[in-house]
Parts: structure tokens; C-alpha cells; sequence
């Protein structure tokens, strides 16, 4: 029962560390940063693959665990990346078409993670409920707000 | 083009938002789109592969521990040892003087939470025949009566508050655990899951040493790790400062020294990382021994330097330990 949990988180990981990279990456912006992060987040996920009971949460649990690994990191390191993220969202600056991209980038962790999840990696809300350990309507309520933001930001 | 506002179930609702939001529907495209090109590096499919054979192997060397009959807090005994021992609970008393033993044994498994916890306490059997009982006489039997007499009673108090003071710390510690993990089980949100486990490390004759291991996490963990060594001749608790004599530069001589074998290691191993040299980002370089750093003596009388999950690397190293070889500190010590 373990190994084929295992089994089951292991090719959840190998199949989607593209996925949780790029996540990372617009956490930190550094690429050795990200992989360390992404490293870690599938080192706890395959140690503790066998308290994860309910097979069908696997893929949204390994979210959960790769966006706690980023947070813990960040938090770690919280000065370096918020010098960091200065200078890169002021480097993209002039250039038009990612326009919404930095102002994304500007967003709280919170709700650039909505945006990404929802937008860029396709997930329902009730994934991102899930991977986030909300409720839908909050989840909702909060995607809302925004988007809401995003528009402003953009006019 | 992607809708972006499937999410509200409300038709009306729905129609509102989509107007307020077409907008930004070029802008999202074109910035998922730019999301997709992050390049992913070549390196990450096998450090992926490196993490899952890492845990692999870890959960592989867990080895089960048989957990000991309930015992009494904090048992010094009389000369009678060794029965007095067995009657207790079938400890093996195998000419050995300090034992650790399970205590408490936690368990706990939900739907997301599981927990695995042994607290240790430990057990002096007989401090007044300890040399008797060093002296290698495996069936445990001492002499009985013997009384050695300057000092032994003070160093006997002084044994007793350390062992008392260590359990009670052991329980302190593991108490505090079990009720932030007993309060988020109960709370049910989320994941979360604490292991705790112990090890007698060293039990030479000058010192003993129990280790206990701490793993947390929720959703992600951390590995932590507490070292209680006992000097059986002073009968005090030791930290790594005691044990070399002052102004000896122990220091910056065994800090160096790891250092070194960590540069070493990371010239032979791209895969591995200590912070160590890094000079991007000078802060993050381990500074050298703490005064309480955890540590104990390996059968060799080599000094093993037992770091934390993030202590001295970045966090999927795991924790780490060091071995500094006896002949480097040999002449520092007290």
C-alpha cells in the first residue's frame, strides 16, 4: 500500500515539475533558488507520501507541498527576495506586452498564486480550494477581488 | 479565447463580470502566455529524480523500534541492579549503566494526520559499583555494597538532577509537540504529520549520549535534532564548549575543519551545497560551532557535529552530520 503510494506521488512529481518550477520561479526569480525550492518540495512529498489517504487529493496535496517549501524558503530569505523582486519587475518595465505580467508580479504571494494557479495552470477553483486549503467561496470571493485589482492596475 | 470567468455559477453574474473583465482577457492570454516560457532547466528532471531517491533511501534506513514495556520516570537503583532491572520491564542490562528507554509512545492516524512519537527517558542503573559495571562484566552483576567514598555522593546528586533535568526536558519538549500536533489533528484543516524518535548514540565511559530525532511537518516538514550527552565522570550534562579546555581555539579549528570537508565534498558532488564560500550572498555562510551545537563521540572517539535540516545547507541536503577526526581536537580537550 505504501509503495504504490508512492508510486503514485512519484509520477505525479515527474510529470508535472515543469509545472511547479515555474511556479517557484515567479516566486524567487532565480533559477537556483526555484530548483532547490522544487528539489525539497519532491523530497517531502515522496517521504511522506503514505499519509496522504485519499489517492484522489495526490495531485493538489504535491501543490500544497511545493507551495508551503517556496513560503517556508522565502520566509527564510525574506529580505534577499524583496530586493530582488524590485529589480525585476523595474528591468521588465518597458516592455508592453507583459504589461499585466509585471503587474501580476506585483501582486501579494497570495494572489500572484491565484492567478497562476487559476489562469496560467488551468485549475478549477476546487483544485485551487484544495491546494490551498480554503473554502470555494472564499477562494472565489478572493480571485475576484483580483481580478478586480488587475483592472485597475491596467486602466 | 479562454474565459476567464467560469467560475461564477450566477448566469447574471456571470454576464457583469465577463463585460468588466474582457479587457483582460489579451493581457492574461498573452501574460499565461510568457508564464509558459519560464524555461525549465535541463538539471531539474534529475534533481527531481535525486529528491525521490533521496526519500527513497531515508524511509528505507527507518528502523522500526520495538518500544520498551512502560517504565518509571527516573530510576536510580540500588546495587541489586541488574534483577531489579529485569523485574522492571525486561531491559536487557547488559553490563551497561545508562539506558534510554520509551516512555511514551504516541500514535496517531486520521485521513491527514499521522503521528509516530517514542519519548525516551533515561535510566541510571547503580551509580556506586560504576566502575565495577565499566569494567566489562557482561552479566551486569556488581559488587554489592561497595561504597566509594569521596565524592561519590555528590557526584551521585549530581547525576540524579542531571538525568532529571534531561528527562524532564525530553518531556518538555515532545509534550509541546504532541499538543500543537494534537491541536491542528483536532482542528482538522490541512495535513500534518510529527515523528520523534530516539537513539542512544554513544555510551562509552566517559560519556553518554541520546538522540532524539524530530521530524514536523505540515504539508512541508523540517528535521531537527536534540543531543543530550551526560558526563558519567562529572555526572553533569555536557555541552560542545565544555569539553575543551579554554583558549584552546577549538573553535575555528574544528569549524575549519568542517568547512573543508564540506568544500571537498562539494567539488566531488555537483549535486551537493553547503554554505560554505558563497559568496553571492555572504549572510547565508555557516559561521561556525554554536556553543550548543549538537554533537557526540562515535565509537572511535571521533567528534560527529549533527546539524539541523537548513542549518548548514539548503533545505533538500536534509540534515547533516560531520565527522571531525579524534587526532585533529585530541590535544584541546580538557
Amino acid at each position: 500500500m505504501r509503495s504504490r503510494k508512492e508510486a503514485l506521488i512519484r509520477s505525479i512529481l515527474l510529470e508535472n515539475y515543469e509545472s511547479y518550477y515555474r511556479l517557484a520561479f515567479s516566486y524567487v526569480h532565480r533559477e537556483a533558488d526555484a530548483m532547490d525550492i522544487v528539489q525539497e518540495g519532491a523530497y517531502k512529498a515522496m517521504l511522506k507520501a503514505n499519509s496522504l489517504q485519499e489517492e484522489s487529493f495526490a495531485s493538489t496535496w504535491v501543490y500544497r507541498v511545493m507551495i508551503n517549501t517556496a513560503k517556508n524558503y522565502l520566509k527564510k530569505y525574506n529580505r534577499e527576495y524583496e530586493v530582488l523582486q524590485e529589480e525585476n519587475v523595474t528591468a521588465k518595465e518597458d516592455c508592453i506586452e507583459i504589461d499585466l505580467q509585471s503587474v501580476v508580479e506585483k501582486l501579494p504571494l497570495e494572489e500572484k498564486t491565484l492567478i497562476i494557479l487559476r489562469f496560467y495552470e488551468d485549475k478549477t477553483l476546487s483544485e485551487i480550494a484544495q491546494i490551498l486549503q480554503e473554502n470555494l467561496s472564499t477562494v472565489k470571493s478572493r480571485l475576484y477581488r483580483t481580478l478586480q485589482k488587475l483592472r485597475k492596475e491596467l486602466s | 479565447m479562454r474565459k476567464i470567468v467560469d467560475y461564477n455559477e450566477n448566469k447574471a453574474e456571470k454576464l457583469a463580470e465577463s463585460q468588466a473583465f474582457t479587457e483582460l482577457e489579451n493581457g492574461i492570454e498573452a501574460a499565461r502566455e510568457a508564464y509558459q516560457d519560464i524555461p525549465v532547466p535541463e538539471e531539474m528532471r534529475r534533481r527531481m529524480e535525486e529528491a525521490i531517491r533521496r526519500a527513497k533511501r531515508e524511509r528505507r534506513a527507518k528502523i522500526p523500534v520495538i518500544v520498551a514495556a512502560a517504565v518509571a520516570l527516573l530510576i536510580i537503583l540500588p546495587n541489586t541492579g541488574a534483577d531489579v532491572a529485569y523485574a522492571m520491564g525486561n531491559i536487557p542490562v547488559v553490563g551497561k549503566l545508562f539506558q534510554a528507554v520509551t516512555f511514551r509512545d504516541y500514535q496517531y492516524e486520521s485521513e491527514r494526520f499521522d503521528a509516530n512519537v517514542e519519548v525516551p527517558q533515561i535510566i541510571v542503573e547503580d551509580i556506586g559499583g560504576k566502575e565495577d559495571v565499566i569494567s566489562g562484566n557482561e552479566a551486569g552483576a556488581q559488587e554489592e555494597g561497595q561504597e566509594h567514598g569521596d565524592g561519590t555522593a555528590n557526584g551521585l546528586d549530581t547525576l540524579q538532577q542531571t538525568v532529571e533535568q534531561v528527562n524532564f526536558d525530553i518531556e518538555e519538549v515532545t509534550n509541546q509537540l504532541i499538543e500543537e500536533f494534537q491541536r491542528s489533528a483536532d482542528l482538522g484543516e490541512s495535513y500534518g504529520s510529527l515523528e520523534i524518535h530516539h537513539e542512544t548514540v554513544t555510551d562509552n565511559e566517559r560519556y553518554f549520549t541520546l538522540k532524539l530525532s524530530i521530524y514536523q511537518g505540515a504539508g512541508s516538514g523540517s528535521e531537527s535534532y536534540k543531543l543530550y550527552t551526560i558526563d558519567k565522570q562529572s555526572g553533569q550534562r555536557v555541552q560542545i564548549r565544555d569539553l575543551f579546555r579554554e583558549g584552546s581555539g577549538y573553535h575555528e579549528l574544528i569549524s575549519e575543519n568542517i568547512r573543508e570537508q564540506m568544500r571537498t565534498a562539494m567539488a566531488e558532488d555537483e549535486m551537493k551545497v553547503y554554505w560554505v564560500d558563497y559568496e553571492e550572498v555572504p549572510e547565508w555562510n555557516w559561521q561556525g560551532l554554536k556553543d550548543d551545537q549538537n554533537f557526540y563521540f562515535d565509537h572511535a572517539g571521533n567528534l560527529v557535529v549533527v546539524f539541523d535540516e537548513y542549518e548548514i545547507a539548503p533545505g533538500y541536503m536534509g540534515a547533516q552530520e560531520f565527522t571531525v577526526d579524534r587526532s585533529v581536537f585530541e590535544g584541546l580537550l580538557k
